[in-house]
């Protein structure tokens, strides 16, 4: 036995396992560390630092501390931070490479926290185009006939309309006329039926050839009526068709001033999207707290399940084969994660986090409520998304109300400043993603509002003194774009304020434009005025013509063959009483 | 050069030429396979527990592993057919599904390609390499040993260190 076995040998190669369990054991905490800093910095495309970590192996648990994931766009900062995270971890399956979590929590959850250095940027975000408010002075405004000739005028619109509606039915119309019976051919008509009545017939095969004549005029006056009462509809169906055009032909030229003069005493996009240059980008970072689970957590799994697929591919590939009890590589159950903010917790539920939600054939649902605090009386959200072969799928809906806004600035450069002092923000709304397409609907409505807002010229100084006036405003929020790439655009009645205070407050140069922009509108809407109602004057006309002549026939129709045959039988009749009482 | 010197030494000891033959056929599948897989250390604890010449298996681990970087591309092209083979898809399947099985990485292209080729290898390998040490023996080791070279590394470090392990 001895020549072929070492038993110093077998006790070696279990000094050498138990050295390996021992490096393994020493050293567990610091691989987990640098494995999560490297994954979780690759995924969040910036440093991310752990600062303690502690396991158990029966039950195989691990919990971090301290963890800081930088902002890509903001390195000084955290997107995110998490005070604890812990989670058991089921051991079979991670010998098969699937990390299956079945309950995980996560506390002091903090966003945009400070860092005490500022972190690596690995993958460099594109930059966000800053939101400024750029009020022209007066003499940067641009000229009327720049304006007119750049902007898309709802009067030149109006007059095209108008002139294809009137050309639309011009030939119908036309052509029927041409088919109508003329003055003369009802004057023959009415000739021939009064022959017909007045004529004296001496016989009975007279008689019969009158009648056959007679009822062969009334198939024509039937036919002629048929064609009028047509050519009548065509013409009141064009005349009404006209008369619409017309109206909005007079409306328009009002429209486009209404529209341009923002442009003459002011910027158009400014006045236009003033509520989107004052709270867009405060909107954008509550959205983006609001809507943290696509923002932060989907695209961090996304670029996890991209990571995997990448290292793999390296030296050789690991061939899948079918698995009798499938599971995704990584598998959260169920976590909670207590959000800090503003001294205030939150808590979120979440069940079936994942990266491959095709395998696990469910989405991670998500849900928020918190009830009454110091600093909001209701939070409501839930959602869900999957993560799947076509991008990502999700929705969300949210109910939030009563939430006390802290002072912070809305616009800190250009050449109008604001800054929101206090206010009350209510929202509910709720968004969809399809295939990565973003697609939501909100109203925002702030309440107990008190701006302070400062212009640096005579317009922005305007709308200074609006903002700070402002006690309430409802904003609505559409949301659309691309995951990646969202666009929130927001609309309020703010818009149509500032642009009325604006036109009120014009210069005496800006209203001598104004004066001419009115004047040179209603000009190319005068023109094509007067030949439209000279069209529609001829269509009335028409319609006139169409009338007396269908009453004409009318009355030729009703005018019957029977009186002459009643005459004739009269005739008959004193001739034959003649004869019997020989008169 | 201590492991190089090891090796002489049992080339030219009373070592029975099996277990150096061994030794380099076990060198030969850890050279060629990925070191950080499970049958390694299987191998490791036959290497250890039965007597298997450790010195030649080091020398033949390194050389395989060399050789490994030239053989790559036709160790995966190999795996890739291997675990691509439609009779054998249920078998993979079931591996699949063990723990041991995933353990094992088995359907890694670079692990299975590798593993079947030092495995078809090893039996020649073991043959060869046998009689290689006993061809040295019988006719080689008096001849080289009177060679002019090996007079002079007799004289050097080398050689010190051989004789060092004698004692």
């Amino acid at each position: 036995m001895g020549r072929f076995i070492r038993f110093s040998g077998l006790a070696t190669f279990l000094l050498i396992l138990a050295g390996l369990a021992a490096i393994f054991l020493l050293f567990l905490n610091t691989w987990i560390k640098l494995a999560v800093e490297i994954g979780a910095g690759s995924a969040n495309g910036a440093e991310v630092n752990v600062g303690q970590v502690s396991h158990t192996l029966s039950p195989l648990s691990v919990t971090l501390e301290q963890i800081q994931l930088t902002d890509p766009t903001n390195p000084d900062q955290n997107r995110l931070f998490i005070a604890r995270l812990s989670g058991g971890i089921d051991l079979l399956p991670l010998l098969m490479d699937k990390l299956i979590i079945p309950e995980l929590s996560a506390s002091g959850i903090r966003f945009d926290a400070p860092r005490d250095s500022a972190g690596d940027v690995y993958a460099k975000p594109t930059e966000r185009m800053k939101n400024l408010f750029q009020m022209p002075e007066d003499s940067e405004l641009p000229g009327v006939e720049e304006i007119l000739a750049k902007s898309p005028l709802k009067t030149d619109k109006a007059v095209e309309q108008a002139r294809e509606t009137y050309a639309r039915y011009q030939q119908q119309i036309s052509e029927q006329y041409q088919s109508l019976p003329g003055e003369e051919t009802l004057n023959d008509y009415k000739q021939r039926l009064d022959s017909l009545q007045n004529t004296e017939f001496k016989d009975a095969a007279a008689l019969a050839k009158a009648r056959e004549e007679f009822e062969q005029l009334q198939a024509q006056l039937r036919e002629d009526k048929g064609a009028l009462k047509q050519f009548k509809g065509s013409v009141e169906e064009a005349r009404a068709a006209l008369e619409q055009q017309i109206i909005q032909l007079k409306a328009a030229p009002q429209r486009d001033y209404d529209l341009l003069k923002g442009l003459l005493v002011g910027d158009a996009a400014a006045l236009g999207e003033v509520t989107q240059a004052l709270f867009g980008e405060k909107v954008r970072i509550w959205s983006e707290r609001l809507f943290a689970a696509y923002h932060v957590m989907a695209p961090m799994l996304a670029r996890t399940q991209q990571n995997q697929t990448e290292q793999r591919r390296s030296e050789g590939r690991f061939v899948p084969f079918a698995e009798t009890r499938p599971l995704p590589s990584l598998l959260i159950g169920k976590a909670e994660l207590s959000l800090d903010w503003q001294g205030q917790t939150l808590s979120s539920q979440w069940q079936d986090i994942t990266t491959e939600h095709d395998k696990l054939g469910r989405a991670t649902r998500f849900s928020l409520s918190s009830q009454s605090s110091p600093l909001w009386q209701s939070l409501s959200t839930t959602g869900d998304f999957w993560l799947g072969k076509e991008g990502l799928k999700a929705n969300q809906d949210w109910e939030l109300t009563g939430i006390q806004l802290a002072q912070q600035t809305l616009l800190g450069e250009g050449k109008l400043t604001s800054s929101l002092e206090r206010g009350q923000l209510d929202s509910a709304g709720t968004l969809s993603i399809e295939r990565n397409q973003l697609s939501g609907q909100g109203r925002i409505n702030l309440s107990q509002l008190e701006l302070s807002a400062k212009g640096s010229n005579r317009l922005t100084n305007l709308l200074a003194d609006t903002l700070r006036k402002l006690q309430e405003l409802k904003i609505e929020a559409d949301v659309d774009g691309l995951l990646d790439a969202p666009n929130v655009s927001l609309r309020s009645d703010l818009d149509r304020k500032l642009g009325k205070v604006l036109a009120e407050n014009v210069s005496g140069e800006a209203k001598a434009r104004l004066e001419e922009l009115s004047q040179k509108l209603n000009a190319r809407a005068d023109k094509a005025l007067g030949t439209q109602n000279s069209n529609l004057q001829q269509l009335i006309n028409w319609q006139k013509v169409a009338e007396g002549n269908l009453d004409s026939i009318e009355q030729m129709l009703n005018s019957q063959f029977k009186n002459v045959l009643d005459r004739q039988k009269d005739k008959l009749k004193d001739k034959l009483k003649d004869k019997v009482f020989g008169n | 050069m201590r492991l190089l010197a090891k090796f002489l030494k049992a080339l030219n000891s009373e070592a029975s030429p099996w277990q150096i033959a061994l030794g380099i056929t076990l060198g030969l599948i850890v050279g060629l396979t990925p070191l950080m897989r499970l049958h390694n250390l299987v191998i490791l604890f036959l290497l250890l527990f039965f007597r298997i010449n450790i010195a030649s298996f080091l020398v033949a681990f390194g050389f395989f592993s060399g050789l490994a970087y030239l053989l790559d591309p036709v160790m995966i092209s190999l795996g890739e057919s291997v675990l691509t083979a439609g009779s054998l898809q249920d078998l993979w399947t079931a591996w699949y599904n063990s723990s041991v099985g995933r353990l094992s990485q088995f359907n890694h292209t670079l692990t299975m390609g590798s593993l079947v080729l030092s495995l078809l290898a090893s039996p020649l390998v073991l043959l060869a390499s046998r009689y290689l040490v006993l061809q040295y023996r019988q006719r080689l080791m008096v001849w080289v040993s009177k060679l002019k070279l090996v007079q002079a590394l007799k004289a050097s470090r080398l050689y010190q260190i051989y004789e060092s392990l004698g004692n």
